[in-house]
């Protein structure tokens, strides 16, 4: 009998212990799909903090410690348990652990010598009671999620978690089919078979693309990216659709997480901020509120893996740096900005936040454009080792990226613009833009699964479908009477 | 009443018909992707197969196997071998570079405890070298050193310093209670 199952429950639980705080705010369904992420999201934030703090690290105390603050939340702001909600979290127990339960009994996780270095360093961690001086390589070569959670793995005595990866997979998918049932509006319309339809369309390209199945099963922090990705750009959307400001509460524990969840999530995730900041109908202090601890959290997290790892691993003292102040630096500039709305009353700071995510958007065209020019030789290879892995067809992403630039061009004939859709749009334009920008400076790109640039394309892969999903669900046709 | 023209109340009717079709096109495109996907199935997954080593209990395979032992495999077997034999040790190291597997990730995967960094004299004679060998021990290639030698410590020992030394082209990682008194190390 493997414990696995045990700790599953236990992320659930948290999760749960923490959405059951805003559950009139996201419905029982929704806050059942997303009880699992962010369990594994505040544990994970919990475990990077023991491991900063200057006492023996210990996993059964990060647990401790999330168990506590949550009982003490609930305590304080929580509500008595209802019967609908108790039958959705016991629903979503019994489905959690079912689905974990196969993925436990056959095996399909696949591994490379990455997975290695990161599964070694969580059993080190766990074995010798924190990041040890040898550990420097790593802290600043990859990213530190995994190995945090698989901490768990190494306390009751297993080699790695064989479903939480495929759980984040699943994950992924439920939350894009009860996301784009909300958003198509599912329950308010008779047409519900119609506009549930394309949502669970779009979850199937996602599980029948070959790309982005085998990384739910490669033991990396690919899949859990993916899913926090996604859910903050969900939560930002309908925060914004909804102006309801609680949907923040589901996205600042993941937002939190990404810090820790790739070399360039300061990259990646900014776009995310960006675009969050420019949300117009999410109260401004809100906004402020997500955008500024989740950057100063890239900024101490960096802080400390540069100061752990000085001068070892693949990424140099100066890009840690550079990494971990730019969200910091994009934090300052939405506060002077605010600052300077508030104190002269000025219109034009809020328009400059708003115009932000096509600032940002043209700003990196232009440096990709500009880096390829003066550097035509080691950009041009490496866009085309990028152009390699999405038509190989052996790479099982072509048909998926030709789906979207046909849908993306008959979009504007056969949709009409939606409301907040921009959210997504621009949250998939800005990253992969900033993909590009990384590709035309990475002399070592290569065209396979393996490539990080290419897992990294992977991660956006639900945010452009869903933007897709909304441009072509939102609107039914006439004839598909409304309630 | 409508302002709009006639010519233009058609015009927005006509929009509005191509708009509704959106609903079709986007059911027929995600038909054919899933379609071409799930028909293309079978022959991607072989291709990813050297990438997934096993299906099945893929860490313990992977370690396991015999063809993971020498360098072509990134020495992956020298982590297996340390993690079972030298963790929780100190590494004592005449380099930087001595200390690491490769360019960019440190000796300390395999479970080192704690890696040290200073100069001593870290050259064997050839008897002394021969005497390594004679106990127990694994021998790898390695793109950077030319031979790794790892020698294994007896289950009796305790974790205490393990060092790198050399003879020739070859890396020796030794218990240092396994070295002549004159290569133990006084920190």
């Amino acid at each position: 009998m493997t414990p696995e199952p045990f700790a599953i429950a236990l992320f659930y639980a948290i999760g749960w212990a923490y959405v059951r705080l805003i559950l009139t705010v996201t419905g029982p369904a929704i806050a059942t799909a997303a009880a699992f992420p962010i369990g594994i999201a505040l544990w994970g934030i919990t475990a990077a903090l023991s491991v900063m703090a200057p006492f023996h690290y210990s996993a059964v105390l990060v647990t401790a410690i999330c168990v506590l603050g949550l009982a003490v939340a609930n305590w304080w702001k929580g509500v008595s348990v209802s019967a609908l909600e108790f039958r959705f979290c016991v629903g979503g127990l019994v489905v959690l652990l079912g689905a974990a339960s196969i993925f436990i009994l056959i095996d399909v996780t696949s591994i490379t010598t990455d997975t290695m270095f990161v599964l070694s360093v969580g059993k080190q961690i766990a074995e010798q009671g924190g990041l040890t001086p040898t550990m420097k390589g790593v802290l600043a070569s990859f990213a530190l999620y995994l190995a945090l959670i698989e901490t768990a793995a190494a306390a009751l005595g297993l080699e790695y978690f064989r479903s939480l990866l495929p759980l984040c997979l699943i994950s992924t998918l439920l939350l894009f089919i009860l996301f784009g049932c909300r958003a198509i509006g599912c329950p308010e319309t008779k047409t519900r078979f119609w506009s549930a339809l394309i949502p669970i369309l779009g979850a199937t390209i996602l599980a029948t693309t070959y790309g982005f199945l085998w990384h739910g099963f490669y033991i990396k922090a690919s899949p859990v990216y993916t899913l926090f990705l996604f859910i903050v750009c969900g939560s930002t959307y309908f925060a914004d659709r909804e102006r309801d400001a609680r949907w923040m509460f589901i996205a600042l524990p993941v937002g939190l997480a990404t810090t820790l969840l790739r070399m360039e999530a300061p990259l990646t995730t900014l776009p995310m901020l960006v675009v969050l900041m420019a949300a117009g109908n999410i109260p401004r202090r809100d906004r402020l509120l997500f955008v500024v601890p989740v950057s100063a959290a890239f900024a101490v997290w960096y802080a400390f893996l540069v100061l752990k790892s000085f001068a070892h691993g693949l990424f140099s003292v100066y890009e840690l740096t550079a990494m971990g102040a730019l969200p910091s630096a994009f934090a300052a500039t939405a506060l002077i900005l605010t600052w300077i709305q508030i104190s002269r009353g000025a219109r034009w700071p809020e328009r400059v936040i708003m115009a932000m995510p096509w600032i940002m958007c043209a700003v990196l065209a232009l440096f990709s454009v500009a880096y390829t020019s003066l550097r035509p030789e080691t950009a041009l290879s490496s866009l085309e080792a990028l152009y390699c892995y999405l038509s190989e067809p052996k790479f099982g992403v072509v048909t998926f990226w030709s789906a979207v630039i046909i849908l993306l061009l008959l979009a504007p004939l056969v949709t009409r613009r939606v409301d907040g859709a921009g959210i997504f749009g621009a949250n998939a334009l800005g990253y992969i833009l900033i993909l590009l920008a990384i590709t035309v400076i990475t002399p070592w790109k290569h065209c396979g699964s393996g490539d990080s640039g290419n897992r990294i394309l992977t991660q956006i892969m639900p945010v452009v479908l869903f933007y897709l999903v909304l441009r072509y669900g939102s609107r039914l046709p006439s004839y598909f009477p409304r309630g | 009443v409508s302002l709009q023209s006639p010519t233009s109340n058609s015009r927005t009717q006509i929009r509005s018909r191509f708009h509704a079709s959106g609903l079709f096109v986007f059911i027929f495109v995600a038909a054919a992707v899933i379609f071409l996907n799930i028909s293309n199935f079978t022959a991607i997954s072989k291709s990813f197969l050297p990438l997934a080593p096993h299906y099945g209990q893929a860490l313990q395979y992977f370690l396991g196997q015999e063809q993971n032992r020498d360098a072509s495999d990134r020495n992956w077997y020298a982590y297996y071998l340390i993690e079972q034999n030298y963790s929780g040790w100190t590494l004592l190291a005449f380099n930087r570079e001595i200390a690491f597997f490769s360019d960019m990730y440190a000796f300390n995967f395999g479970g080192i405890k704690t890696g040290k960094v200073f100069s001593y004299d870290p050259d064997l004679t050839a008897a002394e070298a021969n005497g390594l060998l004679s106990r127990r021990h694994w021998r790898g290639e390695i793109k950077r050193y030319g031979s790794l030698v790892i020698v294994l410590p007896e289950s009796d020992l305790s974790p205490a310093h393990v060092i790198m030394v050399r003879h020739e082209k070859t890396i020796f990682m030794v218990p240092e209670t396994y070295l002549p008194e004159r290569m133990r190390v006084a920190e």
